[in-house]
């Protein structure tokens, strides 16, 4: 590759990585409750994007690759983590106990919001944080839209409760 | 307006992701993430490079070293002789000197094979011949010399063929007696060393080696029907005949 193609896809990258890596680590972090992870993962697509850059340029929307690039490494970290926690489980001898992530935030929609299934969280995440469209969502997640809309849907009237219980308190 | 529009719920969970991230710190993290992500390509690339130049040249030296050798059908003539070898080697495996049970009756005969090779005399004695036989210069092997030794079981009657290696310095001759007549039949000259064959059969055979520094000749003749070589080496540069006994030069007997 030449200097000047170097210089290009780099200035390239960079505009990208300052115009969406903001949203996509706070959509990330909703999603999987720590900005430690959701940072790592954001930061580890955008290596990847500028490593196969003169791939990923070509392609329709550079950003949707980005995401889901970012979305599958935290699904794999969760996966990891899931079966560590099993395994020892196991070693221990404990009985198996479904795990609920532990959020850092004291009001009751991050606990309830780690109850959700990760598929309805990551759909919240990117749709209310992230401001994408139900199709993009659909793009990232690579499911329909009628999915997501499901998502959607259950993921709020679960929340809506504790939204609304906290605008009652608030207004008191 | 989607059925999802929801400000409250958009505002509370935008609460619950934080801050947006410091861009300068994240931006310069991620410019160490890529660098590190060249460096180890870069290791990648030039690790399977260096092993495929390896692993290629390990595969050219195979397939050109001495061990991989291929059969050319079209040089089979030039090894009749080994035939007769394998025909008649049954034992004495690694000797030099082959020493028959029967002293009287017994000749040995020693050929040894180099590029300069000529046809080995398989004319079978009446009691026993035993035979050094490398296969010819040819059939795509490019090994050295190496050597079958063996005794017949059985011979045909007739007349008694001997023959014997003389060594100089140059390099040896391997000559075959039969009654007064001499011939010789290899002729190996050392390393660094070119043959002049002077005489080549005859009641005299003669051999010269000559190289850039040196000069070796040697004469055999036969006295009382025994061969009787003379062997001299000389430096070419201080023209100095060395006159080695006869004795010594002989290599190989085959007479008793």
């Amino acid at each position: 590759m030449s200097e000047v193609e170097d210089v290009k896809v780099v200035a390239t990258v960079d505009s990208l990585f300052r115009a969406h890596y903001g949203r996509l680590v706070r959509a990330l972090t909703l999603a999987c409750g720590d900005r430690e992870i959701a940072a790592d993962a954001v930061q580890e697509a955008f290596v990847k994007a500028h490593m196969h850059w003169r791939r990923v340029q070509n392609y329709d929307d550079p950003v949707g690759w980005i995401r889901r690039v970012a979305i599958n490494r935290l699904r794999d970290d969760h996966r990891r983590q899931t079966r560590k926690g099993k395994a020892l489980q196991r070693l221990a001898g404990e009985p198996q106990v479904e795990e609920v992530d532990q959020q850092a935030f004291d009001s009751d929609l991050p606990a309830i919001l780690a109850q959700l299934p990760k598929q309805q969280r990551i759909a919240m995440a990117l749709f209310y944080v992230d401001e994408l469209s139900i199709a993009e969502v659909a793009a990232a997640l690579d499911v329909s839209e009628g999915a997501v809309k499901s998502y959607l849907h259950q993921g709020r009237s679960r929340l809506r409760t504790v939204v609304a219980s906290e605008e009652v308190h608030s207004d008191e | 307006m989607s059925e999802f529009h929801d400000p409250d719920l958009r505002n509370q969970l935008g609460q619950l992701s934080g801050p947006y991230p410091d861009d300068n710190e994240a931006f310069a993290a991620w410019q160490r993430r890529v660098g590190q992500a060249r460096r180890r390509r870069a290791v990648a690339w030039t690790t399977g490079a260096a092993l495929s130049l390896l692993f290629g040249t390990v595969a050219v030296a195979a397939l050109n070293s001495p061990g991989h050798n291929t059969l050319v059908p079209g040089k089979a003539d030039d090894d009749s002789s080994v035939d007769v070898s394998i025909s008649t080697t049954t034992e004495a495996e690694d000797s030099s000197t082959v020493e028959s049970t029967e002293p009287s009756t017994t000749d040995s005969t020693v050929v040894d094979t180099t590029p300069v090779t000529e046809a080995v005399d398989t004319t079978v004695p009446e009691t026993e011949v035993e035979v050094t036989i490398v296969a010819g210069d040819g059939g795509g092997s490019n090994s050295g010399p190496s050597k079958q030794h063996g005794t017949p079981t059985s011979a045909a009657p007739g007349p008694a063929v001997a023959s014997k290696i003389f060594s100089s310095t140059g390099g040896s001759i391997t000559v075959s007696q039969n009654g007064d007549q001499l011939t010789i039949t290899v002729v190996t000259p050392a390393a660094g060393f070119r043959a002049e064959v002077d005489q080549r059969s005859g009641r005299h055979v003669e051999v010269t080696f000559k190289s850039n520094d040196n000069e070796s000749q040697i004469s055999v003749r036969v006295i009382n029907g025994t061969m009787q070589p003379e062997v001299s080496d000389k430096n070419r540069k201080h023209d100095n005949t060395v006159p080695d006994s006869s004795e010594s030069a002989n290599h190989t007997s085959g007479d008793d």
